[in-house]
């Protein structure tokens, strides 16, 4: 018996096929199964419920379900804008990790100086003061920017500097190969940059970057400080404290938050489900 | 490469460029709102009755009706914006808003960076109020004591003993600060009546306007009020003294229209249909 | 005379390490030189410095005519440089193509882009080399799907379409697998008999012995012989010519890469 491979007994091999798939899909409503109790037992610390079992007294949040129905609209409403300033501010970030990388990379001191400047400037301090800095400082220089400007650009200008390096490893995972080759063809280094660098650095970059706007995405609630902008946090921080309801406000904000990040985090996973198919296609060399 | 060097230049070039073209002054602050329409009125829209937001996210409150017939009496628009109140406070708001109608206390340090119209619109008592069951009867019990207070607000600035620099006549005040307090400030006064019905215990009292602890008492938090007014607020409309445009002409105007207000009755009436009482008497007077 | 690549008392330093020692060689037009040698003996660097892969710190190369010294800065200098690029072509061990690019347009890519052409004409230019190293019928593969012998000839045709006067290969079928090897040496040996100028760095001693002109033995950085095929493998001068070769039939079978 021991002695017989699967591959050698069809129907063998099909038990064992059956089997793995049948360990897979217990694992799978394992786990959903647990998503439900998880999610009963979040419900039911916030059910309000107080009972005794035996000596023990159980105690839970109680919600004013009332205030919920009747604002839950109005917080909602800044669920668009929330996703707005972090596609908005994810759009600049790329543009300022992508100069950064270069500017890195680059020989030319002063585009290497602004560059390592930057980013350390922007990483040596922390956001939240960075999104005041910028509302507060910038009107003093006759630069009138909308909340809403003032916080993409605080917001674009830190993830850019994160950035910076997922763009210079992107750029440095693409070998010196490339570049000679391209360089042996008679192509000029911003042809070799475009054509050939980037292409390859972008499949690499794409996952990180999806990462960084999940972040991004929760982020956007630091730009309430400034009062300018109406997005989840605001919007839900206003009604609680006029009613004095904030922990039903905030509740309400951080479930449109999940629901967005898990949203987002699909769509990130079939894009990357997507490049990881292309780079069985066009990916890696021999050598 | 040489492509990428290009676009920093350009990049430097457009960061010095935008520095370097600011600044315009010497025109009116009025003229210029009158030519646009519209006046810009910044409001904390965190306290009910004063300024808040309704069901459907509409600005209401007494603070906004007296914000809407101000302008209204100046033949513009009105547009609300929502910096926090440390913002306002602080002044230089770069011309991102024109007047304050805010319930800000008028006082000397405020005087300093902003201008206000005079005289106040109305008058609010600063009251304590206690958690039900922490035992505070009386002034008396709350020295020693942590008292939470909004930020920035003329609360904490009272109770730190900086009496003097709220600039208010000695006839405002009905007691001294209580001894050897800590003061807890949190974002705004509503965090303090929260955090006491949510049953923190890093302080049991707090000290905001007698209308924040009406409406706290009214959506049913477990506080009481302890003592009677300590003393009493001139609150006023606002302006940035640092304003790039002139702001005398507007503050005169809007100063006007105030006393008109007080004049015809329209304050008395915002009053009592949003505080239940006529607060736009001078009790000092 | 008709020599169509010139190097003149080439001299090149990686840091305090002296590579390159004066090294001088013509070549003729149709003219097939081997380079052979020990690893480390600066054969390959020599080859890169013949398209500045690698920049000589003295002496001068000459390509049809193109003559660019060692050193220089400025745009004009830079501009020589490309030139002098596009009277190359280069194949290297590890194939280079561009991952991202099918097999035609990885051939494609030069008269696009540097030579401008217009699509239509660059594709007809492109089909017509990867037919001549026999892979039109791969031209819309990417190179992962291609093994190491197919992505070498597609890297051959890459550099021959950009139509150049000599080409350089750099140990072209060293990362090949003994059973793929033929096929690029196959290709090869076709270029040689249209007359394409070559200079090839190898261990292919069986290629060099059948189709080299003449064979240099580098060692140290030193050209320490240069001659025909049966000098140098049947009648070394040198001694450390003998050395090599001696090494070379006891160990390694000619024929069977290094």
């Amino acid at each position: 018996m021991s002695a017989s491979s699967p591959n050698q007994n069809p129907n063998q091999l099909e038990q064992i096929v059956a089997r793995q798939r049948q360990q897979q899909q217990r694992f799978k409503t394992g786990v959903n199964i647990s998503y439900g109790v998880l999610l009963l037992a979040l419900a039911f610390l916030f059910s309000g419920l107080e009972f005794n079992i035996g000596p023990i007294a159980i105690t839970t949040i109680s919600l004013d379900f009332v205030f919920i129905r009747e604002r839950i609209g109005f917080i909602f409403g800044g669920v668009g804008l929330t996703i707005m300033l972090a596609i908005l501010s994810i759009s600049l970030a790329c543009v300022l990790a992508l100069l950064g990388a270069l500017g890195r990379l680059s020989k030319f001191p002063p585009a290497y100086a602004l560059s390592t400047f930057y980013i350390s400037l922007i990483r040596g301090t922390p956001l939240l003061l960075q999104i005041i800095f910028f509302f507060l400082a910038l009107p003093q220089l006759g630069i009138r920017l909308s909340g809403l400007t003032a916080g993409v650009l605080a917001l674009g200008l830190n993830y850019g500097a994160y950035m910076t390096e997922i763009m210079r490893a992107g750029i440095q995972s693409v070998g010196i190969g490339q570049r000679e080759a391209a360089l042996a063809i008679g192509m000029t280094q911003s042809q070799i940059m475009r054509r050939i660098i980037l292409p390859q650095a972008f499949r690499l970059v794409v996952p990180p970057i999806g990462n960084e706007f999940i972040a991004m995405l929760k982020d956007t609630s630091l730009i309430s400080v400034t009062g300018f902008v109406w997005e989840i946090l605001w919007r839900s921080q206003r009604v609680g404290r006029q009613s004095f309801r904030n922990l039903e406000a905030l509740l309400m904000a951080a479930l449109f938050y999940w629901i967005i990040t898990i949203i987002f985090s699909a769509v990130q996973n079939r894009i990357e489900a997507y490049l990881g198919k292309g780079e069985r296609n066009s990916g890696g060399m021999i050598h | 490469m040489r492509n990428s060097l290009k676009l920093f230049t350009l990049f430097l070039l457009v960061t010095v460029l935008s520095v370097a073209c600011g600044g315009r002054g010497g025109d009116d602050l009025l003229a210029d709102i009158q030519e646009r329409g519209t006046i810009r009125v910044s409001t904390d829209a965190n306290y009910e009755p004063q300024s808040f937001l309704d069901a459907s996210g509409n600005f209401v409150g007494f603070d906004i009706d007296v914000a809407r017939e101000i302008a209204r009496r100046l033949n513009v628009q009105v547009e609300f914006v929502t910096p926090d109140w440390d913002l306002i406070t602080a002044g230089n708001w770069g011309g991102q808003w024109d007047m304050s109608v805010g319930s800000m206390t008028v006082t000397r340090d405020r005087q300093q960076v902003l201008d206000f119209a005079s005289p106040a619109y109305y008058y609010t008592p600063a009251q304590f109020a206690a958690a039900n069951g922490s035992g505070i009867n009386s002034w008396a019990d709350i020295a020693g004591k942590t008292v939470c207070v909004g930020s920035a607000t003329t609360y904490q600035q009272w109770l730190e003993g900086d009496v003097a620099g709220l600039g208010l006549p000695d006839s405002s005040f009905y007691t001294t600060p209580p001894a050897n307090v800590t003061v807890y400030p949190l974002a705004t006064d509503a965090e303090c009546a929260q955090s006491i019905a949510a049953g923190r215990t890093e302080f049991s009292i707090f000290l905001t306007s007698g209308t924040v602890v009406n409406a706290a008492i009214a959506e049913g938090l477990g506080i009481y009020k302890v003592g009677t007014a300590a003393y009493s607020e001139n609150l006023a409309v606002a302006f940035d003294k640092n304003s790039s445009l002139d702001n005398s002409t507007l503050v005169a105007r809007v100063s006007e229209i105030i006393a008109e207000m007080h004049a015809d009755g329209t304050l008395s009436r915002l009053s009592l249909q949003w505080f239940g009482e006529d607060l736009t008497v001078d009790p000092t007077k | 005379m008709n020599e169509i690549v010139q190097v003149g008392e080439l001299d090149k330093y990686f840091g305090p390490l002296h590579v390159l020692k004066n090294l001088s060689l013509m070549v003729q037009k149709a003219e097939v030189i081997c380079i052979i040698g020990r690893s480390g003996s600066g054969k390959s660097t020599f080859l890169r410095c013949i398209n500045f892969l690698e920049q000589p710190d003295y002496g001068w190369i000459e390509v049809d005519g193109l003559r660019v010294p060692a050193q220089g800065s400025g745009r004009d200098y830079r501009t020589l440089i490309h030139n002098l690029r596009l009277k190359t072509g280069m194949v290297f061990q590890s194939f280079n193509l561009f991952p991202h690019k099918t097999a035609l347009e990885n051939v494609m890519e030069g008269p696009l882009t540097v030579k401008q052409m217009d699509k239509t004409a660059a594709r007809q230019l492109g089909l017509f080399y990867l037919d001549k190293v026999g892979l039109v019928h791969k031209r819309d593969e990417y190179p992962s799907r291609l093994s190491g012998g197919q992505q070498q000839r597609v890297a051959i045709a890459r550099a021959l379409a950009m139509e150049p006067q000599v080409m350089l290969f750099d140990e072209p079928t060293s990362a090949l697998d003994p059973e793929l090897i033929g096929e690029v040496l196959g290709v090869m040996q076709k270029l040689v008999q249209e007359g394409m100028t070559m200079l090839t760095v190898t261990h292919e001693m069986g290629f060099a012995r059948e189709f080299a002109h003449r064979i240099v033995y580098m060692d140290e950085g030193h050209f320490v012989e240069i001659g025909p095929p049966k000098q140098i493998f049947d009648a070394p001068q040198d001694e450390r010519t003998q050395l090599f070769m001696n090494a070379f039939s006891r160990f390694e079978r000619p024929g069977n890469g290094g």
